[in-house]
């Protein structure tokens, strides 16, 4: 593993995205996209049905709210687009209890944490942290370098002086 | 100032610099930084606090959407520490089952999720729920940092090919042979059937105990 690999690394902290709900009502359901505590309109709603059909299209209203027939089968699919951000489609099953998930936090295009290394990991003994030889490498030469600097360009003044 | 003093001088800041980086790798030790330490760090930053407090009243994060949501969650059997087989489907049968896909030991954020359970995991236990810890790490490799960092209190499984973390769509494997693969850190909570109820996927660990422990309690008395 090399230090460029671990620089790699994110270590953004999670960013709060808006939320969906779902609840049935009366044979439709009934969504409500939020951010934070806000309600979130004009998003695109687009239901796709079991088979993979579309089923409804519409846009949540400034409340943040929007419904639909409850579509034929187990489970139904449905996507947001947010602005000029599209979330990734929700699975929606139909339970007694009502649609699950009930409430879902959306992702956009969920961004990988790390990359593998195409050969694997490597052997433990060889990953053991961070490897500490390089940077102390690297001090140990920025050290002498400074210190050859000080002579090249101090050394001769003191001697002139 | 003759030509001999600044020699002198020079050679005491290399002394000096040379002793400061030998002090510094002593405490360091050859192994880099502590990353028990390193993690309990990246989890102050995230704002985790040990759970020590009614979570009746907790507002959990919602699940993401995913593609396993509501299905049964793919079965494993992986390998923990000890060279012992782990089938997902024993665990199952003890109750619900917290699948976390964490990174390794490969850097502080990595891990920190792991030493999160750790310090609440008499609060997921006796909740009847069993926690397992997924990374490609061989289990040398894990015990090893176990001897370093000391051992958590659930079981870490081996997954070297990321075979189970493809199928929890936590590692997609590069287009071609030899090609980069993607990780993400992934968190799954399984009821007692072994369904998908919530699912957390992205670049940094989650952390939020009292989500997943708020979920459990639900699921005990609904």
């Amino acid at each position: 593993m090399t230090p460029a690999f671990l620089l790699a690394i994110a270590l953004a902290a999670p960013r709060a995205e808006p939320q969906a709900t779902f609840a049935h009502e009366a044979g439709w359901i009934v969504l409500t996209l939020t951010h934070g505590e806000q309600p979130v309109g004009d998003a695109l709603i687009q239901v796709y049905d079991e088979a993979g059909a579309m089923f409804a299209s519409g846009e949540t209203g400034a409340n943040g709210r929007g419904q639909f027939p409850l579509p034929r089968g187990d489970s139904f699919l449905v996507e947001f687009k947010i602005g000029d951000r599209t979330a990734d489609p929700i699975r929606i099953t139909s339970t007694p209890n009502g649609p699950f998930p009930g409430e879902v936090l959306l992702s956009f295009g969920l961004a990988p944490c790390c990359r593998v290394p195409s050969g694997g990991w490597a052997a433990p003994e060889a990953t053991p942290g961070t490897n500490w030889l390089w940077p102390t490498g690297l001090a140990g030469l920025a050290v002498f370098g400074s210190a050859a600097l000080v002579l090249l360009f101090l050394g001769p003044r003191a001697r002139n002086s | 100032m003759s030509r001999t003093v600044w020699l002198c001088v020079v050679l005491l800041g290399l002394l000096a610099a040379g002793g400061a980086l030998l002090v510094a790798y002593l405490r360091q030790g050859p192994s880099g930084p502590d990353l028990a330490e390193a993690a309990r760090a990246d989890l102050e930053r995230r704002g985790y606090q040990p759970v020590d407090e009614e979570l009746k009243d907790y507002k959990p994060v919602p699940t993401q959407a995913h593609p396993l949501l509501g299905l049964t969650a793919p079965d494993f059997t992986l390998t923990d520490t000890a060279g012992t087989a782990r089938p997902l489907a024993d665990a199952l049968k003890a109750g619900p089952v917290v699948v976390v896909f964490y990174y390794g030991y490969h850097c502080d954020h990595c891990v920190s999720q792991l030493f999160a359970l750790h310090k609440d995991i008499d609060k997921f236990q006796s909740l009847g729920a069993t926690v397992l810890a997924i990374s490609a790490d061989a289990p040398e490799l894990t015990r090893a940092r176990y001897q370093q960092y000391g051992a958590f209190a659930f079981p870490v499984l081996a997954d070297p090919g990321n075979a189970v973390a493809t199928l929890y769509g936590t590692y997609k494997p590069g287009k071609n042979p030899g090609d980069q693969g993607d990780l993400m850190h992934g968190t799954f909570v399984l009821d007692g059937r072994g369904h998908v109820v919530w699912a957390n996927r992205g670049e940094g660990p989650f952390t939020d105990n009292r989500t997943l422990l708020t979920l459990l309690q639900r699921m005990r008395h609904p």
